[in-house]
């Protein structure tokens, strides 16, 4: 299989008075078309990490491959350029702009690459269409619920059809029912479009919908665990994980399933 | 913690966003107080200036004032607005409005105060600065640095109540506010603006009416104000109303709007018209004012290079004057009583009218100038034949026509071939040199006229008699018996006077300048830390360096050249005002020269801003 990801030996150390190691020789690979969960506790470095892939964050040491390139490498403006081609991000707090129509969000990568306006607005049709936000496409953000809210940053996206997509806490700031809806929608597209996905969450819930869940603890990796045909049992084994990986129970959302 | 430690721990922690409001209000308080000074300055206070120009700076310093209430408003209101959150927090956990009343006051007595120190600091270094450089720009003499009692007491009165008042002000305006706006203040997107088709024909219909009026009506004070009034309410219109619907036909544009980075500039547009509505048109506004003064002036400067004559002092006796012998006297006593050296020339002539424009002149005869003005050296004439010493034109009025004239008395009427025409002698009249015998025939029905000269040196020193014989003559206003001329007086009235009023013209347009800047720069730096937030969560998708700069960089061309633009086109009629009816006649070319310095300020502005914008912007963004 083609390795979309590769995570070798990197290590982040955030200087400052107190020098803190963030995270410590952490290596994994991601396969394509494969959905992965990243868990664990508040400060294990989960973000970290995602900073490091998505190179918002540059590692201190050890190196990450994307398609074979690695993006540390580049200069500024190529970097810009490979995120948005090579790359697409959902956020926690969405990163809609409000200057903009939901429609216009959702082209903005492809504007920014000066693709035809026609062939983009056949893009924003048909993937509003799959995402079921066809309805409200000339909305304001600030006239939509949060999981359209949520579903418009997904379009977004994936518009540009990005090798890797990143999500950080895509279900953070969503009750459960659009928590649903999210999860639903980025498996769909996981299978749809053989799309490579990486999720850092909090939420065993949402985590039950990946395919393999990493976890790390005190920024090393510290376990990982893969999913079978059940969900239900899947969702199990996570909540089983994280108790052994400490703290509380509460630490978690409760179950939802 | 107690709250007064809350308070100050508010401001402590939190210096960057009282930084920008403690800034702009230093800035006002600056302005307000180098104005002051000059005003109040002991050496204005004595001679140079008369009552109205006195009258016309104190009006001058009311408007600058008011200027600065707004401004500070301005600046107080877009920082409580990124505080307004910061309100909410408070008031849900139980803080009374009585405590943030408190609250609010006490900072804003506090930076006040702040404030207030530092801008008559700054006031005062700018100030001297300012005389030397202003004293140098109009050739006069510097003023000098001095301890401006009342105006330190003014500008320290003026704005403690401002700020107080303000602060009132502004708590009014938060208590009308429900606890859960506060809570969601600055981060709820502002509803995207209609226009609205009544205002926008208004709007043309205010622009319209003013610009037509300037072109075409009679000037007087009511249609001044008219046209002020219309272009003001126009100018706002066409912010508020107009340029929504310019940006909705951009929009329109889906080939143009959706091309790469026009989605994100004018969107941005859009969404923050009404801020920029009031920006541009304050902006516009004072730049006009600016402008137009500097104008005005620099056509004033131009007017006066007349020709020199060579009397210091000349005085015109017609024939009808009964107080000639008295009014001679009362010259020569002056004179004498200065220990002044002088030469006496006297000469008698007849009053007439000649030329296109029936332009006064005095006939002398040939033999009579000849003696009296040997140097001259004027050339034989005959019957029929004339010298003229004058200007063949004056303020764009021919008053010899070629070679020939007509000469007008009273009773008579002959016409004259001018043999040259010279420069002129007196600066009271032209003189137009007639043979004997045309003389004699002329002087047969009139009453003949005495003109004398006195030449003397060093006589820049003679204003003060020059101003008593002058008043002693010719009174108040007018008298049409005799006439007297200083060169003095003449000297005090067009180079010393002008260079003054040019001074204060120069000084309120800078002050209007820098305050058209100042603005612009509060604005950019207030949005600074939304943008750059916006800019990151852009970048992370992917936008690069240089797209953000050039995004940013249309942003600020916008607002830096779009008011500058109306403020030209504004300035451009008002000049046009004062050439149709001032008789200004050099207005086209110092209007340009004045358009082209400021825009070159301008330009060197927005580069310096776009760097300094930019390089924050980066910094935050692509660290």
């Amino acid at each position: 299989m083609e390795e979309v990801l590769q995570v070798k030996e990197i290590n982040k150390i955030y200087q400052g008075k107190v020098a803190f190691q963030a995270l410590t020789n952490v290596s994994f690979s991601v396969e394509k078309g494969e959905f992965i969960g990243i868990m664990g506790p508040s400060g294990s470095g989960k973000t970290t990490l995602l900073n490091l892939i998505s190179t918002i964050d540059k590692p201190t040491s050890g190196k990450v491959l994307i398609n074979g390139q690695d993006p540390h490498q580049l200069k500024k403006e190529r970097l810009a350029e490979f995120r948005r081609k090579e790359l697409g991000f959902v956020f926690q707090d969405f990163n809609l702009l409000d200057t903009l129509t939901l429609e216009e969000n959702i082209m903005l990568p492809l504007t920014l690459e000066n693709v035809d306006p026609e062939l983009i607005e056949e893009k924003v049709k048909t993937i509003s269409k799959k995402l079921g936000i066809d309805a409200i496409l000339t909305k304001r953000t600030y006239e939509v619920s949060g999981g359209q809210k949520q579903r418009t940053a997904i379009a977004r996206a994936i518009i540009h059809q990005p090798k890797l997509l990143l999500a950080d806490e895509p279900t953070g700031n969503l009750d459960s029912k659009a928590s649903k809806d999210v999860m639903q929608t980025l498996q769909m597209i996981n299978e749809n479009d053989q799309t490579t996905m990486l999720m850092v969450t909090h939420d065993p819930y949402a985590a039950s919908y990946c395919h393999r869940v990493i976890f790390i603890k005190d920024g090393k990796l510290y376990n990982e665990i893969y999913r079978g045909t059940d969900q239900k049992a899947f969702f199990q084994q996570i909540m089983d994980v994280l108790s052994m990986l400490g703290g509380d129970r509460d630490d978690f959302s409760t179950v939802r399933l | 913690m107690t709250f007064p430690q809350f308070a100050y721990k508010n401001i402590t922690r939190n210096l960057r966003a009282y930084m920008a409001f403690y800034l702009s209000s230093s800035f006002a308080v600056m302005i307000f107080f180098m104005f002051a000074m000059f005003i109040f300055h002991p050496a204005l206070e004595t001679g140079y200036m008369n009552n109205i120009a006195k009258k016309g700076m104190k009006f001058a310093e009311w408007i600058i004032f008011g200027f600065s209430i707004f401004f500070i408003l301005y600046s107080l209101s877009t920082f409580l607005k990124t505080r307004k959150k910061e309100f909410g927090i408070l008031t849900i956990h139980g803080a009374s409005p009585k405590q943030l009343r408190w609250l609010i006051t006490l900072e804003n007595v506090f930076i006040g105060l702040a404030s207030i120190i530092t801008g008559i600091l700054g006031g005062t270094v700018l100030a001297k600065f300012f005389f030397i450089a202003g004293a140098y720009m109009v050739k006069m003499e510097p003023l000098q640095l001095y301890f401006p009692l009342e105006a330190l007491g003014i500008t320290v009165g003026v704005f403690l109540l401002l700020f107080i008042l303000i602060s009132q002000f502004m708590l009014f305006t938060i208590h009308s506010e429900e606890v859960i706006s506060l809570l969601k203040g600055s981060e709820k997107p502002k509803k995207e603006p209609k226009p609205s088709i009544l205002f926008s024909v208004l709007g043309i219909l205010f622009l319209g009416t003013g610009f037509g009026m300037s072109l075409f009506a009679g000037i007087d004070m009511g249609s001044a104000v008219v046209i002020t009034l219309c272009t003001v309410i126009g100018t706002y219109l066409f912010y508020s109303q107009l340029s929504v619907w310019m940006i909705q036909l951009l929009k329109r544009n889906k080939k143009m709007y959706r091309k790469g980075i026009n989605l994100l500039w004018i969107s941005d547009l859009t969404y923050r018209i009404k801020d920029n509505a009031r920006l541009f048109f304050i902006v516009s506004i004072v730049s006009a004012v600016a402008f137009t003064a500097t104008g005005t002036l620099a056509t004033y400067k131009l007017m006066f290079s007349t020709a020199e004559t060579s009397y210091a002092m000349e005085f015109l006796s017609y024939a009808t004057n009964q107080d000639e012998k008295k009014q001679l006297e009362f010259i020569k006593e002056k004179l004498e009583q200065e220990n002044i050296d002088y030469q006496q020339t006297i000469f008698k002539a007849i009053e007439a009218r000649q030329g296109p424009m029936s332009y006064p002149v005095l006939v002398v005869s040939h033999q009579d100038w000849v003696k009296q003005f040997p140097e001259l050296q004027a050339p034989n004439i005959h019957d029929g034949e004339g010298i003229y010493y004058g200007e063949a034109k004056r303020g764009g009025y021919t008053i010899v026509n070629g070679n020939k004239t007509k000469l007008l008395t009273d009773d008579q009427q002959m016409s004259i071939t001018l043999q040259s025409i010279e420069e002129p002698v007196f600066y009271l009249s032209d003189i137009l040199v007639v043979d004997h015998n045309t003389f004699r025939q002329l002087e047969q029905n009139h009453e003949l006229s005495t003109m004398y000269g006195f030449q003397f040196e060093n006589w820049k020193e003679s204003l003060e008699i020059s101003q008593e014989i002058q008043s002693q003559i010719v009174g108040e206003t007018f008298n049409p018996n005799a006439q007297y001329f200083s060169k003095a007086v003449r000297y005090f009235e067009t180079v010393q006077l002008p260079s003054l009023s040019l001074f204060i013209g120069l000084f309120i347009a800078i002050i209007f300048f820098l305050a058209a800047g100042s603005f612009l720069y509060f604005r950019l730096f207030a949005d600074l830390y939304e943008e750059r937030k916006k800019y990151k969560s852009l970048a992370k998708i992917g936008l690069s360096e240089k797209e953000m700069v050039k995004i940013s960089t249309i942003q600020m061309a916008i607002l830096f050249f779009l008011p500058f633009l109306l403020a030209i086109i504004e300035t451009g009629f008002a000049l046009h005002v004062l050439q149709r009816e001032g008789g200004y006649f050099h207005v086209f070319q110092s209007g340009v020269i004045t358009i082209l310095g400021f825009l070159g300020l301008q330009i060197i502005y927005f580069i310096v801003m776009r760097h300094s914008y930019n390089k924050h912007l980066k910094e935050y963004v692509f660290r």
